[in-house]
């Protein structure tokens, strides 16, 4: 009978619900694009987003950022043939910094969407089982986020290895628990909504309520987080791989790029400029954009 | 509110001891030779036995873990695999520099960024404000090492202004040392009343510290900004204003005042921050601190080191937490 039962599955959002929540978003995203800076941002990111998919595919001198390298016009300034000037084995940095756009917005999203893969479904357990799992759970995530979050992510990196892949899977290990943190206080007042409480009623299996109602219905706020949090994740990799802990020669990662032009710095200033201005102008869009949105979710809270 | 101190100073313990257990983890779960880094790459296999023993990798997990707990209330923190030293005497000799370099930025930080947080807020979508949210933003937004480069190459290259890097010019640190009294060079140079050497010092401090406490700044100005306007809508500022009191004295003896809890815990949260920072920024100055020591380590895999500096900066943010709730609940405001 009980078998019965549990396949007699409530709707996760009514059909109404799903009407209201579309309706209210597209009342936000018409506030936030209201705002002038919030709209040179979401196109900035659009038009990165595009680099970033196409990019590699155009660009002047694909040997470059392969690696290739050409002595002939090493270190050259700005010029016609080569606008961002070359790199210490000839490299065309216009290429490179170009590139440089996928590893960081990939890295960045890969980084994100894992931190929340890990994160949320351990928030939506501890809240909606509560008791000792949320105890351990959340003991677990205060012994995570007593680490200065870089400072984590460096520890682990040095021990899983120097690349990209790793200093990726640092930054997850690092950042998870505040994930965890925001999905757990959703799931908490969630737990206690009709829905919720019906579905418990018709004998709907524990699990069940926890990653099938409760998980879903949690998602929103931590979505908003999460994109709020792509400009701290690519300064974060910048300075990893700018330690040396990130992406690996000849990858064209902006980080990578900036420590390689140190050597060269005071007498080349454009190799250490431009892929610098790259990550500004893409965390400054992010950080914006992120500064918009929370203005449209939550006027009172308007910072910057 | 005793109850709620003991209670939050178990969480404390509890945390710390959950610190401990996850650094224990991630040095010895986590695939490293820590052997090979101690014997170097033409050890025989006798000496990587002997090492293993020395190291005491080669017994149990649990005693394994024992003997870190103990070292690590013994205070030791392990041996350098780089120079066979103790960790704890090594990051000594660096602390001084790295604690002056902090405390300026951290100065430059407050004096600046909470003024332009209140201005910010006193001219609220006017020019001053716009200025100010652009400065912040740009500067929580630019990478730490980039904008230091920046600094190098504006104010050394450009304008010949100040030096490149390190801690003091080559006739102070060479031909005429300063006598060490303290092993802090800003208090050796006072106590010293060698006025010339403490300038050739400040000059060098400017760059590093400006790039350490840059995106402190930032953070104080928006936060100082936002709890700021939240205050200057409140009934008591009106009526402060209505009596005609002055609007300096209304800025800052009555909203500014009551605003700054925010700010302070933000702050405690920034030291963490502005430590990991100083890897960054010390390897780019050559600033002869723990920042340096850690990014050479890192480059060297040393670990013991990296696990250090690890561990002693999570006690300390946890102690600093710790703290920064017990202060906010001694708050009669807050007080349930």
């Amino acid at each position: 009978m009980s078998a019965g039962v549990a396949r007699l599955r409530l709707p996760r959002v009514s059909s109404q619900a799903l009407a209201a929540r579309v309706r209210e978003t597209r009342i936000r995203w018409h506030l936030l694009m209201r705002n002038k800076l919030a709209r040179v941002c979401v196109v900035f990111i659009g038009i990165l987003v595009l680099v970033a998919i196409v990019g590699p595919l155009l660009v002047p001198y694909p040997d470059s950022v392969r690696g290739g390298v050409d002595l002939n016009v090493k270190l050259q300034s700005p010029s016609w043939s080569h606008p961002l000037g070359t790199d210490e084995f000839g490299r065309d940095m216009f290429s490179r910094v170009v590139a440089g756009a996928r590893i960081s917005l990939s890295a960045a999203a890969i980084t994100i969407a894992l931190a929340l893969l890990l994160g949320a479904p351990l928030g939506a357990l501890a809240g909606g089982v509560g008791g000792i799992v949320d105890d351990v759970i959340m003991r677990i995530v205060d012994v995570f986020l007593s680490f200065p979050s870089v400072l984590l992510a460096i520890a682990i990196a040095v021990f899983l290895g120097a690349s990209l892949r790793n200093a990726v899977l640092a930054i997850v290990l690092s950042w998870w628990p505040w994930y965890t943190r925001i999905v757990r206080s959703q799931a908490i007042s969630l737990k206690e909504r009709q829905f919720v409480r019906a579905a418990t009623a018709i004998g709907t299996p524990k699990r069940d309520i926890v990653f099938r109602h409760i998980l879903p219905n949690a998602m929103g706020p931590v979505i908003v987080q999460a994109s709020l949090d792509f400009g701290y994740v690519i300064l974060t990799l910048a300075a990893l791989s700018f330690l040396g802990l990130g992406a690996q020669s000849p990858t064209p990662e902006w980080g990578l790029m900036i420590n390689l032009s140190r050597n060269y710095f005071l007498t080349a200033w454009w190799y250490m400029l431009f892929p610098g201005l790259a990550i500004s102008f893409t965390v400054l869009a992010f950080n914006v954009l992120g500064d918009g949105i929370r203005e449209v979710l939550d006027p009172k809270s308007r910072t910057y | 509110m005793g109850a709620f101190i003991l209670r939050r100073a178990l969480l404390g313990v509890l945390v710390v001891f959950g610190v401990l257990v996850l650094t224990f983890v991630l040095t010895r779960v986590v695939p490293s030779d820590p052997v090979s880094q101690w014997v170097g790459p033409r050890a025989t296999a006798a000496q990587r036995v002997a090492a293993r023993g020395q190291l005491g990798l080669d017994k149990p997990i649990y005693v394994q873990f024992r003997v870190f707990l103990a070292a690590f209330v013994r205070g030791d923190l392990g041996t350098s695999l780089a120079s066979h030293q103790p960790v704890s005497k090594e990051l000594r000799a660096f602390l001084p520099a790295t604690a002056d370099l902090m405390f300026v930025a951290v100065a430059f930080a407050v004096l600046l960024g909470i003024p332009m947080g209140v201005f910010s807020a006193r001219y609220k979508d006017r020019r001053p404000d716009h200025i100010a949210r652009v400065v912040a933003v740009s500067a929580v937004s630019m990478p730490t090492f980039w904008l230091a480069l920046l600094l190098q190459m504006v104010f050394f290259r450009w304008l010949h202004l100040l030096p490149l890097g390190g801690q003091q010019s080559q006739y102070y640190s060479v031909i005429q040392p300063v006598p060490k009294a303290t092993g802090f060079l800003f208090l050796d140079c006072v106590i010293a009343g060698n006025w010339g050497a403490l300038v050739d010092y400040l000059q060098h401090l400017i760059m590093p510290a400006i790039a350490l406490g840059a995106g402190t700044l930032a953070v104080l100005a928006r936060m100082t900004r936002s709890s700021m306007l939240e205050i200057l809508n409140e009934d008591y500022i009106t009526a402060a204003r209505s009596y005609g009191l002055s609007e300096g004295v209304v800025l800052w003896r009555y909203a500014f005042k009551n605003s700054i809890g925010p700010t302070v815990t933000v702050l405690a949260l920034q030291i963490g921050w502005l430590l990991v920072n100083t890897f960054l920024v010390e390897t780019i100055f050559n600033w002869p601190g723990i920042g340096n020591y850690i990014a050479t380590s890192v480059v060297t895999l040393n670990y013991p080191a990296i696990i250090a500096v690890t561990l002693l900066s999570a006690v300390a943010y946890v102690i600093l937490n710790a703290v920064a709730d017990i202060v906010i609940a001694v708050d009669p405001r807050v007080r349930h």
